[in-house]
């Protein structure tokens, strides 16, 4: 009881810190207090998304670990429950997934002139929500259960397997527009060496604050699918 | 579109906002699940 009220304060204070930081911290040229950002030339104020848009793609890819790690311990133990908590961490996945793309067009409308532009960044996540997006039509499409989850829990492992290539390699190595790819040797303040101590502050405590509200969100949503599917099983 | 183009920091308000919807949609989400749940309970 008490831990958990500890992590839903720490939620609320860190998040809360995240936004007035994050939105409001000035940019200046030279860096002299610890709340000082400093400007990059070509993104100015537009850095400023990487404190809510890169937490989005991270939780994405916990998301859908959990999803793995999940299809793993069904496959072992055959529990139902263990197919539901994989299934809630798809949901809150495709979600955030979701999220990661809008936010990024919007800003590449902004940075680069176009919503959209298939991107080294933008394609890999598009091939990404194909992927997840087929996994819910095939459990729409399977009616017995078990044999749903199992096919889920498969899916869900093999889809992983791409996800590190997806998030971390393909966009870093090839050349591209978005900040961090393999030809940005200027601007963009992806890369913990070009990003100064008070940015990676906030953005690292933007991705631990944001880990917590995963982890709240994920718990909601498993604990009430399985005791859905319990009630209705119970009296049937 | 001007407006956004000078005052940038709009957008970054902009994408929190995104952000905040998406949350809340996963909050209705479950909602409507309790709901049944709760109709459920209900029946019998």
């Amino acid at each position: 009881m008490k831990i958990d009220f500890f992590w839903k304060g720490l939620l609320y204070i860190l998040m809360s810190f995240v936004i007035i930081g994050g939105i409001s911290f000035p940019l200046v040229t030279e860096v002299t207090e610890w709340y000082h950002f400093p400007f990059i030339p070509g993104l100015g104020e537009q850095a400023k998304i990487i404190f809510f848009h890169v937490p989005t793609s991270w939780l994405a890819t916990i998301s859908f670990l959990m999803a793995m790690i999940f299809g793993i311990k069904y496959l072992r133990s055959n529990n139902l429950d263990d197919d539901a908590k994989s299934l809630a961490a798809l949901q809150i996945g495709m979600v955030f997934v979701i999220l990661a793309t809008v936010t990024g067009s919007l800003w590449a409308k902004f940075a680069w002139g176009s919503f959209w532009h298939w991107d080294p960044r933008e394609t890999s996540i598009f091939v990404l929500m194909l992927i997840y997006g087929s996994l819910f039509a095939l459990r729409s499409a399977v009616e017995n259960e078990d044999k749903r989850a199992k096919l889920s829990a498969v899916y869900s492992i093999i889809s992983f397997l791409t996800v590190p290539f997806f998030v971390f390699i393909m966009p870093r190595i090839m050349a591209g527009l978005h900040p961090g790819s393999g030809s940005d040797d200027h601007a963009g303040p992806v890369l913990e060496l070009k990003m100064n101590g008070n940015m990676q502050l906030i953005f690292f405590l933007s991705l631990f604050a944001f880990s917590i509200l995963y982890f709240w969100l994920w718990n909601l949503t498993y604990k009430s699918i399985i005791i859905k599917d319990k009630l209705s099983k119970k009296y049937i | 579109m001007n407006f956004l183009q000078d005052n940038s920091i709009y957008i970054v308000l902009i994408i929190t906002l995104i952000i905040w919807t998406g949350i809340f949609l996963l909050l209705l989400a479950t909602d409507k699940r309790l709901k049944e749940i709760e109709k459920e309970l209900k029946e019998q």
